[in-house]
């Protein structure tokens, strides 16, 4: 029996009816049509699916939809403002950290989400905020170094 | 995987063998024999059911003595499926007995079990715990009740 | 997944009611990072999930003069980013950044992976080292039971169907207390533990003789392991390196190993003994101040 979710995604407001089995992740994808939010392994383990939900990154495969009632979600099409990329965006497509772009979106969330709590993050804090993403092209190296270049500018503000 | 073993029973060899081919006495003795439907002195339709914490699974076999050589071995064949998980079970039994003494007779199992679908995600390495377990359970209810 | 109807209640007793009405055809969701998963895996379908989110009295950290209280439904994240609990427990908060990763944490609950009961648990073999308890209710009323009697098995715990656990209560430690957690795994995150080492040391400071330890294994058996025998070894005697490596070695002949597709049953007693002798090192080193 479907039930009503009201919630705020990418600073709009929604009402939606879901029935209580489906996930976050099914949602986004399917009833609001945003489709950057990736499924990967279903299962809470590549973070292909992270999307920021009241301030904080979390995996939408593993949510009920209806655990998102009355909260603000952003995913990765939030982001940029009037064609222009977020800071994070940029920093990924200049710094080659992007090759298929599976991993990408779910990256940048996780990212966007530390940075909006720590912005000036060590080199560990990055390890640890994107520990939950895994990416089978890049080799990290590239997308940590974004990471980085983002904290670093913001440190120059 | 296969859990394999020997155990006594104090009782003659003809006994042991007369319960141990008397799948209702068998029964008893499997706790994770939920139901059995005697189909003929062979063939049943049996039930078997185990739960791990909240994980349990329960599938319709229908098994066999598929070997029968009084009153020195007996070799059962069970085969089935739980389509509520999507997984498949598949049981070879072979018994062994000799007689130690008119009193006393060794008892020797070699169960293979499969157990495939869906419930093996949960691990082989904990379903061949839990099967093992099942098995000394059953080897200590059969000594006794046989030996009384 | 399989479609489930979705109960939530605002009171703990109305959760209780819910689920003793149900029984086992109901399922307790908090964070539902493991039920959820279970659930999409169809490994597990219950038919009524009971949302306990709503009650917002189950989300806390506090203290009263004896112990530190975590309410049930505090995220782990808030638990590790908490630092009231670094300033009590550094070790907790160690243990937690531990778990899973951000994500997970800022959506799972310390109590959800206690009554999970995943042998590999991390939290189960600290918090027993540091004796902590439970507060259970159910519809008979509450009651408060020792974490080290929590696990019966495999994902079992002794919690009935229609009970909650509505808090955890970890003792403050006395002076002189070190404690310590390893956890053994073969990424550097986001790994499940191949063994989880939790060492206590309560020193008496004045002479250095150890009053009492805990080393408790989590990952090698389907539930934490106490491994009592080494902890006879070291009480009432003054700790050194060649008592530490005795202590060591008797905790690892004192489990029978699992054996599965992370580690053989001789790896995780081999680790045992690695695990145990440098957590009693470093809780040796932080009993005595360090």
């Amino acid at each position: 029996m479907k039930r009503e979710l009201e919630l705020k995604v990418n600073g709009e407001d929604y009402t939606l009816e879901v029935e209580p089995h489906r996930t976050l992740l099914e949602v986004v994808r399917n009833d609001l049509g945003l489709t950057g939010t990736k499924l990967g392994c279903g299962g809470g383990e590549c973070g292909a699916c992270t999307v920021i939900l009241d301030g904080k990154a979390v995996k939408s495969c593993l949510m009920l939809a209806l655990d998102a009632k009355g909260k603000e979600l952003w995913t990765i099409e939030g982001l940029a403002k009037g064609g222009d990329l977020h800071p994070l965006q940029r920093a990924f497509v200049q710094q080659g950290a992007i090759q298929c772009g599976f991993c990408t979106p779910g990256m940048i969330m996780a990212s966007k989400a530390l940075l909006d709590e720590n912005p000036r993050p060590t080199e560990q804090d990055i390890k640890d905020a994107l520990a939950g993403n895994l990416c089978r092209c890049t080799g990290y190296v590239k997308i940590l170094d974004a990471v980085s270049t983002v904290a670093s500018e913001e440190r120059k503000r | 995987m296969i859990i394999d073993g020997e155990f006594r029973v104090n009782a003659p060899i003809e006994r042991t063998w007369d319960f141990l081919t008397n799948i209702q006495e068998i029964a008893s003795c499997v706790p994770s024999f939920e139901k059995v439907e005697v189909q003929d002195d062979k063939n049943f339709a049996i039930t078997v059911s185990q739960k791990v914490g909240p994980f349990s699974a329960t599938f319709e076999t229908q098994t066999s003595f598929t070997e029968i050589i009084p009153p020195s071995r007996l070799v059962a064949f069970g085969k089935g499926k739980d389509t509520l998980m999507g997984s498949s079970f598949e049981l070879t039994n072979e018994m062994d007995l000799v007689a130690i003494s008119g009193k006393e007779t060794l008892v020797k199992y070699k169960a293979d079990v499969k157990i495939s679908g869906r419930i093996a995600s949960v691990g082989q390495s904990l379903i061949k715990i839990v099967a093992k377990r099942e098995v000394a359970n059953v080897v200590k209810l059969i000594q006794d009740k046989i030996g009384g | 997944m399989r479609r489930f109807e979705l109960l939530e209640p605002n009171s703990v007793e109305e959760a209780c009611r819910l689920l003793s009405k149900h029984g086992q055809g109901a399922r307790v969701l908090a964070g539902g990072t493991a039920l959820v998963k279970l659930m999409k895996k169809r490994l597990i379908h219950p038919s009524y999930l009971v949302n306990i989110k709503g009650i917002k009295e189950l989300h806390f950290i506090r203290e009263d003069k004896d112990a530190l209280k975590i309410g049930a439904l505090t995220p782990l994240r808030e638990i590790e980013t908490s630092p009231f609990v670094r300033d009590r427990f550094r070790v907790v908060t160690e243990m937690v950044h531990t778990i899973g990763s951000v994500q997970i944490r800022n959506v799972g609950t310390l109590t959800g992976n206690l009554c999970f009961a995943d042998p590999a648990s991390d939290p189960a073999p600290l918090l027993i080292a540091l004796e902590a308890q439970l507060k259970i209710v159910g519809p008979g009323g509450a009651r408060v039971l020792s974490l080290e009697n929590f696990f019966t098995d495999f994902y079992e715990t002794t919690l009935s169907a229609d009970e909650i656990v509505e808090e955890i209560q970890i003792p403050f430690l006395p002076k002189g207390s070190g404690v310590t957690y390893l956890k053994h795994t073969m990424r550097v995150a986001f790994d499940l533990a191949i063994v989880g080492v939790a060492v206590r040391l309560d020193l008496n400071l004045k002479d250095g003789v150890c009053k009492d330890s805990r080393i408790v294994l989590g990952g090698v058996a389907s539930t934490p392991v106490h491994t009592k025998k080494a902890e006879g070894i070291l009480k009432g005697k003054v700790i050194d390196d060649s008592r530490i490596a005795e202590a060591a070695r008797a905790a690892s002949l004192e489990v029978d190993p699992i054996h599965d597709v992370r580690a053989s049953s001789e790896y995780r007693r081999e680790m045992t003994e690695v695990f145990v002798e440098r957590g009693l090192k470093q809780a040796l080193e932080r009993a005595k101040g360090g």
